[in-house]
């Protein structure tokens, strides 16, 4: 039992607080419904780019070995050694329903033009142009992928918590304020019914 | 000076034997069967079997494939430089200068990019030739890093374009010119036979400059962009490549219909596809040098059309055995051989 007094003005306190825990409780189911429909929107999303990024990786994968078929691994080493900056990432976050998640960002381009890559143009085939623009293609997709699969871990970190909260409120907090109140009430009426058998006992 | 005309008949009958040599069009289905391991066993019992037998101590799987196969492209052209004698070797050595450029151009890409020297090794075709026609020691570049290289490119006069260059890709690109104005300087004189070796190119170069216009168009290069990569010396005119610079990707497919490579490329047009684009040309051209057999029996042009088929079978041989190391889908290491 909580530390209330048994008092009139103890109920009401009691009561105060079952009318404050129901309307949190109330608050926490409508936000974690909100948020399990948004965990849900982000998963198809998610679940549809990692889709696309294992065909693309698959893709891009062949692509490679057939440059490496035709053009020998060193030929291709060597394009690929010829992007000397890597794509920086930039990490800002946005709120979904109070909870802070990722906007994943490359700072620099991603997909650079043919003479921008940084192999001579004269001395490579097709190929290797193709094999890089699939690897820019899938590395963009890979950025927007941790964005997603980030943010899912988040929410759902955040679902978990909320559904622990409403649990605690609806199975301890509520339970327990109810029975206290229902505890004064029952002290209260005692006391009344105590004080009318006195007040017979006094009038005869 | 009396220029001594070559030993040709003596010469093409070597080249004919050689040529019977090469691998026949149906062996190359057969060794889309094989897997990798049969494919070198198949191939160390060819004319390729005393380089394979050479390395087999020291490397072994698509290592051995690789070394063996240059190592045998370049003993057939030094082989070739040896037997011969006057016009017909200096042809030859002009003809073979092209694996100078393209060593040196190996080299300073793998090492300016830091490529540790196993691996430039393995893209390097060891041409020798007396000192007189080889400018370099090709392995002694090896040891030096970029900026000793370009000190030693400077002090020959063929490749000082190319150590003035700023950046490493606009030493590549020169290295390319390079490449194609020896090939033509080889072959500049006035007779019928060094007009079909500048013909075919010259047909090589287009194929260059095409593909490059259309890498460039397809990211949106401007003419500017694309003007300093031409290669000259193409039988399409240069007024006609700056007309052709200046239009839109789609503009330009159209126009292609107007050359006589039209029906290699087609499908690669109708697909918008540059990967098939690419093939066709190859195709064309190999099939364009083979008239070099025919035309003058007795001559340079048999040889010269020996050496592009034997290139061309090292180089798919190359690809077969390498795509059956990777896994590739058959039917895209099919797309990819170049078979005439």
């Amino acid at each position: 039992m909580m530390e209330i007094r048994p008092t009139r003005s103890g109920l009401i306190e009691v009561k105060r607080r079952i009318e404050i825990a129901k309307k949190g409780w109330e608050l926490l189911k409508r936000k974690r419904d909100a948020l399990v429909s948004e965990f849900f929107k982000i998963m198809e999303q998610t679940a549809e780019l990692r889709r696309k990024v294992n065909e693309k990786y698959a893709k891009a994968y062949e692509k490679l070995s057939l440059a490496k078929a035709v053009e020998g691994t060193p030929a291709i080493v060597s394009a690929a050694m010829s992007v000397r900056e890597a794509p920086e990432i930039d990490v800002s976050f946005k709120n979904i329903m109070g909870v802070k998640v990722p906007k994943v960002k490359s700072k620099g381009k991603i997909k650079r033009k043919i003479w921008e890559r940084g192999y001579g143009i004269l001395g490579t085939s097709t190929l290797i142009d193709e094999v890089s623009k699939e690897y820019e293609e899938l590395l963009e997709m890979g950025v927007k992928l941790t964005e997603l699969e980030n943010t899912l871990v988040r929410l759902l970190d955040e679902i978990d918590k909320n559904k622990r909260r409403v649990n605690a409120l609806e199975y301890i907090v509520i339970p327990n304020l109810e029975r206290t109140s229902r505890e004064i009430r029952f002290k209260l009426e005692e006391m009344e019914r105590e004080d009318i058998f006195r007040l017979k006992r006094f009038k005869r | 000076m009396i220029f001594r005309r070559g030993n040709y008949p003596y010469l093409v009958a070597r080249v004919r034997a050689m040529k019977g040599r090469l691998l026949k069009r149906d062996v190359y289905g057969r060794l889309m069967g094989m897997g990798l391991k049969d494919i070198i066993r198949f191939i160390g019992e060819t004319d390729y079997k005393k380089e394979i037998d050479e390395l087999a101590g020291k490397y072994s799987g698509i290592d051995l494939l690789e070394k063996a196969l240059n190592l045998n492209l370049g003993r057939t052209i030094n082989k070739l430089i040896k037997i011969s004698t006057g016009d017909a070797r200096r042809k030859i050595v002009a003809y073979s200068s092209k694996y100078e450029v393209i060593n040196v151009r190996n080299i300073i890409v793998g090492v300016g990019r830091g490529l540790p020297i196993e691996e430039i090794e393995k893209s390097l075709v060891p041409v020798e030739a007396e000192p007189l026609e080889m400018e370099f020691d090709i392995y002694g570049l090896l040891k030096m890093n970029l900026s000793e290289i370009r000190d030693e490119l400077g002090r020959h006069r063929d490749y000082r374009a190319v150590a003035e260059r700023k950046s490493l890709v606009e030493m590549e690109e020169e290295l390319i010119r390079l490449y194609y104005e020896r090939l033509a300087s080889g072959f500049s004189g006035r007779s019928r036979e060094d007009r079909i070796v500048r013909e075919v190119v010259s047909t090589e170069i287009d194929a260059r400059n095409i593909m490059t216009v259309l890498r460039m168009k397809v990211d949106g290069a401007t003419p500017r962009e694309i003007r300093w990569r031409l290669i000259e010396n193409g039988a399409i005119p240069r007024k006609e490549m700056e007309l052709l610079i200046r239009e839109e990707f789609d503009e330009i497919l159209k126009h292609l219909k107007n050359y006589p490579f039209f029906q290699y490329i087609k499908e690669g047009i109708e697909k918008r596809d540059l990967s098939k684009i690419e093939q066709g040309l190859k195709r064309y051209i190999l099939k364009k040098a083979e008239k070099l057999a025919y035309y003058r029996p007795i001559s340079i042009l048999p040889v010269i059309n020996y050496l592009m088929r034997k290139e061309n079978e090292v180089s798919n041989l190359r690809l077969i055995a390498r795509g059956k190391e990777l896994n590739l889908r058959e039917d895209l290491i099919r797309e990819n051989l170049v078979v005439v």
